[in-house]
């Protein structure tokens, strides 16, 4: 991963998309400091309180940053099964985070934990709070995920492929949960996903990434209808939804040919060469300049798209 | 083959016919002196599948897809009910017919890591099909498995290589190619796209495609993706809770769904169109997951999830039948609030 920067105010909801292994994960970790030890992280990551103070959660001691996880951010992972301690009933597992981070007795930590539950769906009367993860459903597994990751009342939740694993039904469910609490709790949320169907409509900005590197950026509704990176526009036009939506059958999808470089074929230039339609000899020379225009989108390519937007008759 | 009373006779052009298939699970006991009780994957589904037809199948994780898909394959015995592929029943002839019937139909699985061999070069998964093809010379089977492999995209020289040394999409190529080589009428595919990204995924759909006009085959395409399923197929089944709730033509059946739990569904998907925030303005999509054993008893399943159910919903189960407000004939679904339920007692 390379030259990511982006900022985030509180309340509002980042959407990042892109294929697998394009960073999306390693960017959630990065912002936790989670990051295995064989990699290396430079930079900075500024954190900011409500009490206007920040910190660098690249500098801060391991002691500190165990401070700041799970109080200050809160993390919601793709696969709820491995996410859950299965040994551990769902109330101790949401009061675990209190215990450790609040000063309260095990029995207010219990009460605590109860009401989160209930906040996010798992009322006491059907779902006891002695129940253990194998006894739930994926979406109700997900939910007490959430109720760990909001239960210290962090600023910035980080939900990585939080609905990947699940039914569109409990998917919108989950996705809808997500929303009520970031504007319940004045909370920011980073929801990293590969559906850009998710993104357009959970998230107030989005980060395109495509190889490790960010090569679109903007508020959502900019990034979706202009579709200035070559990439951000042929990952729409692959969706079996978009302009052949109304044929059937014999017609063929758009695609984007090849696939993503592995980190040893890298070569100087733009990373997306390989697989641009409209390459031209200096996207193979030079990395693209971070070109903003107004209204903070910004997009990495020297020759953006200009035309009108694919999908500007695409209503359902 | 034993006289069957019931036999339909088959049309022509029909491959694949499923009638009233009902496979049922034993699950763990609750208590010592309780018996088993039992978990209805399949209730009573019954599709046909025209030669080059693609027909689609689409539900929510544990509605009985997948079984569905195991069951026409001759890989599951129905506890009732008949698949008959190519006009025989695949479960009452001998063992030998089966293994020449199996020749014509063929599956794609939804994890191209986990379906391939690691240990095998991919020329020899690919040619395993053949094996049970009697006198093939091994020149005969490598021409063709490099035959086979162009035809998917990739090199015949790829043979030699390991699963390991190509990527998901191209992996599900090499899926393609393995299923591709007994020259099949019919291939299942359950969920192959659903492991790709997006960019690969339209590439394996589009070569999809190419073969099915190619060759002239017939797909049962499973997926949860209702947007693949309506650009992959003609027709589609909506199933839930283990029997079809609503079928018909893909088209029609997805721009005037007629079924709650359809439109539901339908609702549910998310739009790539931003500022369409669609979660304010529509009611929510109600809490209550589903419960398999308790909810097959008796009544329609999706009851408890219905904005619409009504008191009928849970004395009698809805059948599948014809739509009548839809011009379309073949327009059929299973709702007491449709109008097309007849007004006696089951």
């Amino acid at each position: 991963m390379e030259d990511l920067n982006f900022s985030l105010g509180f309340g509002e909801r980042l959407g990042i998309v892109g294929e697998s292994g394009c960073g999306k994960s390693v960017t959630a970790l990065a912002l936790l400091n989670l990051l295995p030890s064989t990699m290396n992280m430079a930079g900075s990551i500024h954190l900011a309180s409500r009490d206007g103070q920040t910190e660098d959660l690249n500098q801060l001691s391991e002691a500190r940053l165990c401070e700041i996880r799970g109080k200050k951010i809160g993390m919601v992972f793709q696969e709820p099964m491995s996410a859950l301690n299965p040994v551990q009933t769902i109330g101790h597992q949401v009061s675990e985070s209190l215990l450790l981070h609040h000063s309260l007795s095990r029995h207010e930590a219990d009460q605590k934990a109860s009401r989160m539950l209930d906040r996010v769906g798992l009322p006491d009367s059907r779902f006891a709070r002695k129940l253990y993860p194998h006894q739930l459903s994926g979406g109700q597994r997900q939910r007490v995920v959430i109720a760990i990751a909001m239960a210290c009342g962090p600023d910035l939740l980080v939900a990585d492929e939080p609905t990947t694993a699940l039914d569109v039904t409990i998917q919108a469910q989950i996705l809808r949960l997500l929303s009520e609490l970031v504007e319940e709790e004045k909370m920011s949320l980073i929801l990293i996903t590969h559906d850009l169907g998710v993104i357009a409509e959970n998230t107030d900005r989005m980060l395109v990434m495509y190889a490790g590197r960010c090569v679109e950026s903007g508020l959502t509704e900019d990034v979706f209808s202009k579709l200035k990176h070559p990439y951000t526009r042929g990952l729409f036009e692959a969706l079996p939804e978009g302009e052949q939506q109304h044929k059937r059958g014999s017609t063929r999808l758009k695609t984007i040919p090849g696939r993503v470089p592995k980190l040893d074929e890298r070569s100087r230039g733009c990373v997306f060469q390989t697989r641009c339609a409209s390459v031209q000899p200096r996207c193979r020379e030079e990395v693209p300049q971070w070109v903003e225009s107004d209204l903070q989108h910004s997009w990495a390519c020297w020759f953006p798209h200009e035309a009108q937007p694919v999908l500007s008759s695409h209503e359902r | 083959m034993k006289p069957n009373l019931f036999y339909l006779p088959m049309k022509d052009k029909e491959l694949l016919v499923a009638e009233g298939v009902v496979r049922e699970y034993l699950l763990p006991r609750q208590s010592l002196l309780s018996s088993r009780p039992k978990m209805r994957a399949l209730d009573g589904v019954s599709l046909r599948l025209g030669k080059g037809e693609s027909f689609g199948i689409v539900g929510e994780s544990g509605c009985g897809k997948s079984t569905l898909a195991r069951t026409v394959m001759g890989l599951e015995p129905p506890q009732n009910g008949r698949i008959l592929f190519q006009g025989e029943d695949l479960y009452a002839i001998s063992p030998e017919k089966l293994k020449s019937l199996r020749r014509g139909m063929q599956m794609v699985f939804q994890d191209p890591y986990g379906s391939l061999n690691p240990r095998h070069t991919i020329g020899r998964s690919i040619a395993e099909p053949l094996s049970l093809q009697e006198n093939q010379t091994a020149e005969e089977t490598s021409k063709l498995v490099g035959e086979t492999l162009e035809e998917v995209g990739l090199e015949a020289s790829d043979a030699s290589k390991y699963p390991h040394e190509f990527s998901g999409g191209q992996r599900q190529r090499i899926a393609l190619a393995r299923a591709l080589i007994t020259r099949p009428a019919m291939i299942v595919a359950d969920e192959p796209v659903s492991a790709l990204d997006v960019s690969v995924q339209a590439q394996v759909l589009n070569l999809m495609l190419d073969l099915r006009e190619r060759h002239q085959l017939a797909y049962l395409f499973i997926s949860h993706d209702l947007s693949i399923v309506r650009h992959m197929t003609e027709n589609v089944a909506v199933m839930f809770a283990g029997r079809i709730v609503e079928q018909g033509p893909t088209q029609d059946l997805f721009e005037k769904p007629s079924h709650p739990y359809t439109r539901d569904l339908l609702q549910a998907v998310p739009k790539p169109i931003p500022g369409k925030v669609r979660m304010n303005s529509s009611e929510p999509v109600p809490f209550q997951e589903s419960d398999p054993i308790s909810e097959n008893l008796n009544g329609c399943p999706y009851r408890f999830r219905c904005s619409e159910a009504t008191p009928i919903c849970s004395e009698s189960p809805p059948q599948l039948l014809p739509l009548q407000s839809h011009a379309d004939s073949k327009r059929k679904s299973a709702c007491h609030a449709s109008g097309n339920q007849t007004p006696t007692n089951h």
